[in-house]
């Protein structure tokens, strides 16, 4: 087991599994491959049990399927992915949890959250989460808010999920249409907003602009102001009324 | 929330309303405030006379910043209008007599307006209830429910004595 050489040292394989009958493929400048099980990937993931389990129909799964045991591992290329944060949901995996780091900080998090999602991986992590992200935590950090809401959607962190989407909602502004925008940043408030993560799932921040839409919504009363400024309401011609009616008793 | 801002300036703009709590300085009492509400709305951009404006303002606000504007929102402590002149009296707070009904400093028959027809009186306590009571999401209406293939959440489970796992 190649474990001692990770990815950041530049090694360009890391067996997590000396026997795997699969080699994730991810290009970066250095291009990283992890050797790992299948059948523990199927187990854990639900997108990869889609790609490589017995009844995938996928080409990697037939290809998995046609191999015997003096075939060399398939290659399935990965785009995109981090390889440090598939690194740790890999490890995991393969029960190798003395490699495992016990803290991770907010940008890793969102690295991994970013996999785990890709992948529907999040109920690996388990016990990992509590140790990662207790239940008392307190956003913050260099990343932003709608980062810290992808991560706590991801990972379940339902009360911290709840007080960060009822944060965007106060916080944010919409743009011309209707879409919401990320609140300027604190920091450097000339700096202008921006779309949200993209990552967070449109019906998240669409049930965030309608609770936004719903407290700032004034159509009704634009409406008021365009069209019903000549018709007295009911109650101003009561008002009328009662000074009329007390303007005759002087 | 902007609603009810709106609201409570058109209610003031109303030719034939009468806010103003006593009846001697009501056109006065009530053109103070309206005053107030739009040049302190109208000058944040949470308000325009213009209607073509609003859709605009209301696309680079935030309820935060309407809260912050509102939280800052303060008139005098004394605003005494004398029942006979036009005079508005800028006593400091210390000369408010509350429940006298005349100027602490000169002694002039005339009510604090401040304390009792102020439309920020009530505004506030309503936005900060509107405030207080924006919840989150839930985010169990969210989740996607992975495919695991077991029939019941653990979470709810004796796990010990629990061997079924399909």
């Amino acid at each position: 087991m190649a474990l001692s050489n990770s990815a950041s040292c530049g090694v360009s394989i890391v067996q997590f599994d000396p026997d795997g009958d699969v080699i994730l493929v991810i290009p970066q400048k250095r291009t990283v491959r992890f050797q790992v099980n299948s059948h523990s990937l199927c187990l854990a993931s639900s997108v990869f049990r889609a790609m490589l389990g017995i009844n995938a129909s996928f080409k990697e799964g037939s290809a998995l399927r046609n191999r015997n045991a003096s075939s060399p591992p398939i290659n399935i290329t990965l785009e995109d992915d981090e390889p440090k944060a598939l690194a740790v949901l890999l490890r995991i995996v393969h029960h190798q949890y003395d490699w495992i780091p016990r803290t991770l900080d907010v940008s890793q998090l969102y690295q991994v959250a970013i996999v785990c999602d890709k992948y529907d991986m999040r109920d690996v992590l388990g016990l990992w989460l509590d140790q990662w992200i207790p239940l008392a935590t307190q956003c913050g950090g260099k990343i932003v808010g709608d980062q810290w809401l992808y991560i706590a959607y991801t990972f379940g962190r339902e009360a911290l999920f709840t007080q960060l989407s009822r944060d965007l909602i106060i916080t944010s502004t919409v743009d011309a249409n209707g879409s919401l925008l990320t609140p300027p940043s604190t920091s450097d408030p000339a700096q202008s907003t921006s779309s949200f993560n993209h990552y967070i799932p449109p019906s998240i921040l669409g049930a965030c602009g309608a609770r936004f839409g719903f407290l700032v919504h004034t159509d009704r009363l634009q409406r008021k102001f365009l069209y019903g400024a000549n018709r007295p309401c009911k109650a101003c011609l009561n008002v009328f009324i009662r000074k009329s009616r007390h303007i005759a008793t002087l | 929330m902007l609603e009810c801002i709106y609201q409570k300036i058109e209610t003031y703009r109303d030719p034939v309303a009468v806010l103003c709590a006593y009846p001697a300085r009501t056109d006065l009492c009530d053109s103070l405030f309206l005053g107030l509400l739009l040049k302190t709305f109208t000058r944040h951009k949470i308000y325009s006379p213009n209607i073509s404006e609003l859709g605009n303002y209301q696309n680079s606000l935030s309820i935060q910043k309407v809260k912050n504007v509102l939280d800052g929102l303060q008139t005098s402590h004394n605003i005494i209008l004398h029942e006979w002149d036009a005079r508005v009296c800028s006593c400091g707070a210390s000369s408010s007599w509350p429940g006298k009904r005349q100027c602490g400093s000169c002694g002039k028959p005339g009510a604090n307006h401040a304390s009792s027809c102020s439309p920020i009186l009530k505004l506030k306590p309503q936005i900060e209830v509107m405030f207080t009571g924006i919840q989150g999401l839930e985010w169990s209406q969210f989740v996607c429910n992975s495919n695991r293939g077991a029939t019941a959440d653990p979470k709810y489970q004796n796990l010990w004595d629990y061997l079924e796992c399909n």
